[in-house]
């Protein structure tokens, strides 16, 4: 079986992008400095005389930037894993050796990014498998291999160290290490979807609180006794995370956390510090690796659920309007077919009409005038058997407020405001009079209105609706303004006419529709241009007039 | 009712009012008109000799317009046909076309367009008929030839001179002079390319591979 060949570069990039030398290598000393960077701090934090740290996230940063970035970073990471060695180790370990560990050290890294790759995670961490995929190739390849590499380095240069005790802290120091800070660089890095803001508020609470209780925590002022359990109280704080904030706010309040806690316990404070290396070691970064799954399973979890929410409302959405549709084709199709036959002999007898005319057969054009008048006359009672038809539901009439009839547009079209991130502003008075309608048709007219509105500010990232109902006296009037483009100049004029108005997903009926709707109320429709920018439409509803109108609500015109 | 012998307008359209406007329509241009409510009544009158055309709405009640075309052509009933419809949907129209159909015009037509298609329907009717006359009458007189007239008639079919014929066949060249003679009177042919071009349109040759 032929097997494509991997993409050079990262999955997330346009490859003009990525080609560029000045970008390679500006991701390149972003790398190295990173790497580094955290590398120093893993050495700051150790607490043994070996020098082996609690946590090694530098294999983590590499991961992040060789998966997004492609393997042309490989070399950036080789030069900052020699950096780090010869710093730190260089008159301890022989320069073979030291060799090694960069090539294992690359290697670990280069393989965990194909797999990442070739397994089809995603960045955005939006799926339950993407988190595993990352547990699973962050074990098994990448601290596997680093670890491997580091304790090798470790065993080489101090003569006391066992291979595999080394191995172990190794390995778990490079897989916490990259659970900490791999998802923070994927999520900030790659241009991933963007969540629903949880709004600054928020985010500052949960942040404020969570570098509260961890330095509490791990700054050695509380006892044992008490710290300890007070360290389980981040979890819930990550879990509100996890479940308001979008996935970069969660990792990254994760990662604060666990330098928190590692700085703590590497300066010997915190309820973790008091039981040894070994033992402190094991128990912090149990709790801190537990912490991150949470984290991110819970954050994965609440995006499969809301993309699952997401698909579900766009089908029935598809399927509401595939109904409308294709009944809107029948009954026109049919229509068509029904005027069509008796248009057809109208015609017919029309032009032999004017034939029996030319030769003065007039006894046959007599009977022909006589036929093409009953065509007429059938074509005729089609039509009003089809509006009669159309008309006999009219729905129940009851007196309103027009907040009642407002509140249940809004709240049905709140996900789709939502989603289109459209604002909404209302100006409907509660001390307004009540108007007697037909509910669900002045809904349909208020639906049609606002989704028109939507559509109109698509393209603006500031997009706000505007939707006013005021006493006029003899009646209630409703605006529906917004701060879209306005409507061009040419297609004011027909746009009430049903078919005129096109676009894609729509079928042109919505206003027409409206307007009928509203005239059927005895109200009017219009719709003008504002001065700066935007459109506005405005309908009317009668209000009831004490004893001037006796008639009975549902005596309105053009109704049955 | 026996199929008329003189060439008619088939209607078929199962709306009364459509079908009497349409026949009085016709009948103002002096064609005569048969109309049928549905496919069965038009089964049931023609027959391969009818002269005519059909008029078929696409719709009809106990079989559509398109497979009404089909029928007629598997019951050897070569008649043309146009179209007429309520629902003018462009596929129809060109699978319609496509089945073999003359014309489609879309309800309610200018009275011009169908009398128009109607007349280029009779006139091809009628020169597919002289057409498929003419070749009968070749049949005929083919199969008054001799089996060895025949065989010349092959050979000169096939481009070779009278002398390879002769060695052929195994006989004089005198010979092969007479039957060739012979069967030229026979077929009623002026001249050696008249001949070719009678034995061509007729079937028996028609398929026949060009052996060298």
């Amino acid at each position: 079986m032929a097997i494509a060949p991997l993409p050079e570069t990262g999955p997330l990039l346009p490859a003009k992008l990525a080609d560029s030398p000045i970008w390679l290598a500006s991701r390149s000393a972003m790398l190295i400095a990173l790497y580094y960077a955290v590398g120093l701090w893993g050495y700051v934090f150790t607490p043994d005389p070996f020098g082996i740290p609690l946590v090694w996230p530098s294999t983590g940063v590499g991961l992040a930037f060789v998966y997004l970035y492609g393997y042309r970073l490989l070399p950036a990471l080789g030069i900052a894993t020699a950096l780090i060695i010869w710093q730190f180790a260089g008159d301890e370990v022989p320069l073979m050796e030291g060799v090694g560990v960069v090539l294992a050290t690359m290697a670990g890294v280069g393989v965990g990014a194909w797999a990442l790759r070739r397994s089809g995670f995603s960045p955005g961490f939006e799926r339950l498998r993407d988190v595993l995929l990352l547990l699973l190739v962050g074990a098994l390849a990448a601290s596997g291999l680093a670890a491997t590499a580091g304790a090798w380095a470790m065993a080489v240069s101090i003569e006391e160290l066992g291979f595999s005790d080394t191995w172990w802290v190794c390995w778990v120091a490079d897989l916490m290490g990259l659970l900490l800070v791999t998802p923070a660089l994927i999520a900030w890095l790659a241009a991933g979807r963007r969540h629903v803001d949880p709004g600054l508020p928020m985010v500052a609470l949960l942040t404020a609180s969570l570098i509260g209780v961890s330095a509490l925590v791990y700054s050695g002022v509380l006892e044992t006794g008490l710290a300890m359990p007070l360290s389980y109280a981040i979890f819930p704080l990550v879990m509100l995370a996890a479940l308001r904030c979008p996935i970069r706010i969660t990792t990254s309040l994760i990662l604060i956390v666990g330098a928190i806690a590692l700085s703590g316990t590497g300066w010997g404070l915190g309820p973790f510090a008091d039981a040894g290396l070994e033992q402190s070691l094991l128990s912090l970064n149990a709790q801190l690796a537990l912490l991150v799954l949470t984290g991110l399973v819970l954050a994965a979890l609440r995006n499969e659920r809301e993309a699952a929410e997401a698909r579900g409302r766009q089908h029935l959405d598809d399927l509401a309007r595939a109904g409308r549709l294709s009944t809107l084709g029948e009954l026109s199709a049919s229509l068509a077919h029904e005027l069509n036959q008796p248009l057809c002999a109208v015609t017919s007898y029309a032009s032999a009409s004017r034939r029996l005319l030319e030769r003065e057969r007039l006894d046959d054009l007599r009977d022909a005038l006589a036929q093409l008048d009953s065509n007429a006359h059938r074509a005729a009672e089609t039509i009003r058997l089809v509006r009669a038809s159309a008309m006999s539901e009219a729905p129940r009439e009851i007196a309103v407020a027009p907040r009642e009839l407002i509140t249940p547009v809004l709240d049905l079209l709140d996900p789709e405001l939502r989603r289109r991130r459209v604002r909404i502003e209302t100006d409907v008075g509660r001390s307004l009079p009540r108007v007697v309608v037909a509910p669900v048709q002045i809904e349909q007219v208020l639906v049609n209105l606002l989704r028109n509105a939507m559509d109109a500010v698509e393209m603006r990232s500031d997009g706000t609706i505007r939707i006013a109902a005021r006493d006029r006296g003899t009646a209630l009037e409703i605006t529906v303004t917004d701060n879209g483009p306005g409507i061009p100049e040419e297609r004011l004029a027909t746009l009430f006419d049903p078919f005129a108005n096109w676009k894609s997903g729509g079928i042109g009926l919505g206003l027409p529709i409206s307007r009928s709707l509203v005239e059927a109320h005895g109200g009017q429709l219009t719709a003008t241009n504002l001065e700066d920018g935007g459109a506005r439409f405005r309908f009317t509803l009668p209000l009831e007039v004490p004893d001037a109108r006796s008639q009975t609500p549902t005596d309105l015109p053009g109704r049955r | 009712m026996p199929a008329a012998r003189h060439p008619q307008i088939y209607l078929v359209d199962d709306d009364p009012d459509v079908r009497l406007a349409v026949t009085l329509l016709l009948k103002t241009e002096d064609l005569r008109v048969s109309a049928f409510a549905d496919a069965q009544g038009l089964l049931d009158t023609l027959d391969d000799k009818t002269p005519g055309c059909a008029v078929l709405d696409v719709r009809l009640p106990d079989m559509d317009g398109i497979s009404l075309q089909r029928e007629l052509r598997q019951r050897g009933i070569r008649m043309p046909v146009i179209f007429i419809t309520g629902h003018g949907d462009i596929p129809m129209a060109v699978r319609a076309v496509n089945e073999g159909a003359l014309d489609f015009l879309e309800k309610p037509f200018r009275d011009d367009s169908l009398i128009e298609s109607v007349r280029h329907a009779l006139s091809t009717d009628e020169d597919q008929r002289a057409g498929a006359a003419e070749m009968a009458q070749v049949e005929e007189r083919l199969a008054t030839l001799t089996p060895r007239e025949r065989q010349v008639l092959e050979a000169l079919l096939d481009g070779k001179p009278n002398k390879l014929i002769a060695r052929d066949l195994d006989v004089s060249v005198r010979t092969v002079e007479i039957h060739r003679g012979n069967l030229m009177q026979k077929m009623g042919a002026k001249s050696a390319s008249h001949l070719a071009r009678l034995a061509l349109a007729c079937s028996a040759f028609r398929d026949q591979p060009v052996s060298g």
